[in-house]
């Protein structure tokens, strides 16, 4: 795929006045490419502060972990940085500071991705990095590396989530929402367990499999020349060798049957009511309708629950909704933190309240537009900084093929009317749920009380 | 391919490892430009991006230091109180007004300045400054919303009973400046503040501190002086200023002298259950440190300000104590203060402390060449990355302003830091690290830690509750 690119300057018109008027034109000019070992590179030229950043998807997330294994995926990435052959053990960090560079890496269930952020100098440095680590990385990947890396992730899940008040919900929820052996029925992070029981062996066979350069994908955006980045990135790339083929994941569809209720105690003060449904996976026909329904619901404070439990009943500290949608599979998530003395039975059936006015009545047009504006006003913010351009490209390349699908994206949201949201609404935001209550120890009687066997209600 | 082969292949004959850097590219600071409104309220203009978004803080040179003595918090509330209905729209329709412009608008207070903060699509930049100026001049302070206010706030403070991180910022806060300073309880203020404190003293604060010859402007986004001058003289160029403007409060920032005692101050806040140990060494910074010093800068770097620096590399890397760990120093118009710090597994506390005080120490002495050069080409050479985005610049030169640093002090940071030797990182480290007058702040379960901190000296000297810190529940 190709592309003439054009100057970043060029890319936006201005935007219109108030209402009515068109959606601004957005866009992430690309070249993109394809080694012949598989790697995928996309190029995307921005002059404006001299830096550029390099972003690396590969194709694996925690969806791909074995039984036992669980935040395997996450404890990899770490050991991404722990040196190949080329690059000696804490090099991979220092070579780059030495430079003004920066990195980091996240994993998801669906990908890892890797970053740098560095002066536009060191480009040639961030290839090598990226390059060596792709075809070396066993070379270094000791057992005092991977016990030391352990370690360090072991922390990571006490500060996120032991340490971290209802932080529990992440590891809880996953199991509760999908069926057993379903790819999303762990979370990313893993369990202490699962960790321990991490060997060498487990490394070797991961990176065989999914660090593949065919199992990837590389942004280059920034400070670069078009045809410099591109012989640059050949040079890196183009003789690691390809790895087999990696399967699509097979994924269980998701349905509940009946809600389904939790209760957790946790060292708290104020219980907590977590709702989520299954619903989409990204960019599915319905992923933009639950996502506007999510910000109609919770964001801001002219938003309904909002409105409704904090601001009138004054029986909730705050809320939240979103849509997280995922490759094989969404869930819709409301999160609503109690006021003292209101217990969540109480805002259970307020919530409900604004759901069944969701599902019943369609929302008025300036309703959506507000929710709609502030939305355009993301994509806008989006496209600031080279490095989050970087991982929007490779993210839209990974769910939709098209890296500069930012116009597309936006434009799905502005096709929404409000007959759609309610649709959306009834059609996901069923009564077969999961509903979590955290409460503080002893305190069961503030819980929306578990149902009997059978789930009747 | 065999690795080793392949990887020859990989570098080519002669490669060096690693690649060598071309030259340094060059960075142009945004850099503000000066005017001013009709009413004399300063402008700091920089234009900066290409996407039309722009941000506008409006800043008042009153912040949590400006609090009554005895009403800590106040200059927060008021600010937040501006956002809960403003120009006789109540809080939701204010909202929804602000929303239909796909803007934000937020306040934000620290010690020595209240902002308000706007981020509005550059289109509909006249609306949403309309909107801003109703806030700041124009706010209902309803007795219903100030009375829902204090309710979030207090719900909040209990929340920051089961948070370890806010805990900690209480206990580092009164561990180093004591119960009578208003820098002993944070931005925010306390319970004890809050059930106290009257919307007539919202009032009469907003009154007395947001007026315009205490107030600027800073603009950053693709928008030129002409288009955006006339929209902000519209907006704020008929306030005006009544009565003679407050005297700002003294504000002694000195170490206290101490008497000679053997061993370290560690406090112990007792957090039952917790499954890690959060960290915090702290104590005040010299009165003449000022932000962008160079040694200080780089010296910083080195010792918890990158990845690679000694804390993280100890903590995380070596040890496995910890995710992460760093350090950094918070600078104000008076005084400051330097923490430095990580959250560890309970059952290594002790040794964790032990390893944060040998780094605190250590960095006294003179650092390696490698380490020297690679902590100041980092700070220098990262610089950059920070003025991405139209929020990032606008908070930036708010900043600055607040503090008195002038562009030139940045611009000359740049090649000053480069020029730091192991010398003057070391005599950094000596002046601005205060090892003699550090506290060390320990927020975890006490049954498990207290006994493993005797045993290795590191007896704790005083040992709170939650309750200490927050008052009762």
């Amino acid at each position: 795929m190709f592309r003439v690119p054009r100057l970043a300057a060029a890319l936006l018109c201005a935007l219109p006045a108030l209402a009515q008027e068109p959606a601004p034109k957005l866009s992430i000019p690309y070249e993109m490419f394809t080694l012949p070992n598989g790697l995928q590179v996309i190029l995307h030229q921005d002059r404006r502060l001299p830096v550029v950043a390099v972003n690396t998807w590969y194709h694996v997330g925690s969806s791909r972990e074995e039984p036992g294994r669980t935040g395997f995926a996450h404890l990899f990435e770490h050991l991404m940085f722990e040196g190949s052959k080329n690059v000696p053990e804490g090099m991979f960090d220092r070579w780059l500071e030495a430079a003004g560079g920066s990195n980091n890496a996240s994993t998801s269930e669906d990908r890892t991705n890797y970053y740098e952020d560095a002066p536009s100098n060191a480009l040639e440095l961030a290839l090598f990095l990226e390059a060596d680590r792709m075809a070396t990385l066993l070379d270094a990947a000791g057992p005092d590396v991977v016990d030391k890396q352990r370690d360090v992730v072991k922390n990571e899940l006490r500060q996120g989530v032991l340490n971290e008040p209802y932080g529990l919900l992440e590891l809880e929820l996953p199991k509760l929402l999908y069926p057993p052996g379903h790819p999303y029925s762990w979370p990313v992070i893993g369990s202490m367990e699962d960790l321990s029981s991490a060997s060498q062996s487990d490394v070797q066979g991961f990176f065989r499999r999914y660090y593949a350069p065919n199992n990837a994908t590389l942004v280059v955006a920034g400070d670069i020349d078009l045809v410099a980045a591109r012989a640059a990135v050949t040079r890196w790339f183009a003789d690691i060798p390809a790895g087999e083929p990696v399967p699509p994941l097979r994924s269980p569809s998701v349905k509940l049957t009946a809600e389904k209720r939790a209760v957790f105690e946790d060292e708290v003060q104020l219980p907590k009511l977590v709702l989520a449904w299954p619903t989409v996976q990204a960019y599915h026909p319905a992923d933009a309708a639950l996502r506007v329904l999510a910000d109609l619901l919770a964001s801001g404070k002219a938003s309904r629950l909002y409105r409704s439990l904090v601001y009138e009943k004054r029986i909730a500290q705050s809320v939240r909704a979103f849509q997280d949608a995922r490759a094989y599979g969404g869930q819709f998530q409301i999160e609503v933190l109690a006021r003292p003395g209101h217990d969540l039975p109480e805002i259970l059936s307020a919530v409900d309240a604004e759901l069944a006015r969701v599902r019943e009545v369609e929302p008025d047009a300036a309703e959506v537009e507000r929710v709609l504006n502030r939305r355009e006003t993301g994509f806008l913010d989006g496209l600031q900084q080279v490095s989050d351009k970087a991982d929007l490209l490779n993210e839209y390349w990974f769910h939709t093929a098209d890296p500069d699908y930012v116009a597309e994206d936006l434009a799905r949201f502005r096709a929404l009317d409000a007959s759609d949201l309610r649709t959306a609404a009834r059609r996901w935001l069923t009564p077969e749920r999961v509903v979590v209550s955290i409460v503080p120890k002893g305190g069961q009687k503030l819980a929306v009380p578990v149902l009997a066997a059978g789930g009747a209600r | 391919m065999n690795p080793l082969l392949l990887s020859l292949f990989l570098l080519g004959p002669g490669a060096t490892i690693p690649p060598p850097l071309g030259p340094t590219p060059e960075f142009r600071l945004p850099e503000p430009e000066r005017v001013s409104l009709s009413n004399g309220i300063p402008v700091l203009l920089v234009r900066t991006g290409t996407i039309p978004v722009v941000d506008v803080r409006l800043v008042v040179r009153a912040g949590a230091t400006s609090d009554p003595g005895d009403r800590p918090g106040l200059a927060d509330w008021t600010a937040a109180m501006l956002l809960e209905g403003a120009g006789g729209k109540d809080p939701l329709a204010f909202a929804e007004a602000v929303d239909r412009l796909g803007a934000r608008l937020a306040p934000t207070t620290d010690w020595d300045a209240s902002t308000l903060v706007l981020h509005a699509p550059l289109a509909r930049l006249e609306p949403a400054l309309a909107l801003m100026a109703d806030a700041a001049l124009r706010p209902n302070l309803r007795p219903e919303e100030w009375k829902r206010l204090t309710e979030r706030r207090a719900t909040a403070f209990l929340e920051s009973r089961d948070d370890p991180s806010d805990l900690a910022e209480f206990a580092v806060a009164r561990a180093v400046w004591g119960t009578e300073h208003r820098y002993g309880v944070p931005v925010q203020g306390s319970p004890a503040s809050l059930a106290r404190a009257t919307l007539g003293e919202v009032g009469a604060f907003h009154r007395a501190q947001w007026r315009p010859d205490r107030a600027f402007l800073v603009v950053a986004g693709a928008v030129e002086r002409q288009r955006i001058l006339p929209l902000l003289e519209n907006a704020f160029g008929g306030w005006k200023a009544e009565g003679p403007a407050p005297v700002d409060r003294e504000m002694a920032t000195a170490a206290p002298r101490r008497l000679p005692r053997k061993g370290l101050e560690v406090v112990l806040v007792d957090r039952p259950g917790a499954a890690q140990s959060v960290l915090s060494a702290a104590g005040r910074t010299p009165e003449a440190l000022r932000p962008f010093d160079a040694a200080n800068e780089v010296m910083n770097t080195l010792l918890g300000g990158s990845f690679t620096s000694r804390l993280n590399d100890n903590l995380r890397e070596q040890h496995g104590y910890a995710y992460g760990a760093g350090s950094g120093f918070d600078l104000r118009r008076h005084g400051g203060v330097f923490e430095a710090g990580a959250s560890v597994a309970t059952d290594v506390t002790a040794p964790a402390l032990g390893e944060l005080i040998k780094e605190l120490t250590r960095i006294r002495t003179p650092a390696s060449t490698q380490e020297v050069e690679r902590a100041r080409t980092y700070y220098a050479l990262s610089l950059p990355q920070q003025f991405a985005t139209t929020r990032e610049v606008a908070a930036f030169w708010a900043d600055a302003e607040v503090l008195g640093i002038e562009p030139e002090r940045v611009r000359a940071v740049l090649p000053s830091a480069l020029r730091v030797d192991s010398d003057a990182l070391a005599a950094s480290a000596a002046r601005d690290v205060p090892l003699q007058d550090l506290v060390f702040v320990v927020v975890g379960d006490r049954a498990k830690v207290e006994k493993e901190l005797r045993a290795s000296g590191l007896p704790p000297t005083r040992t709170w509750t939650v309750e200490d810190l927050l008052g009762p529940r």
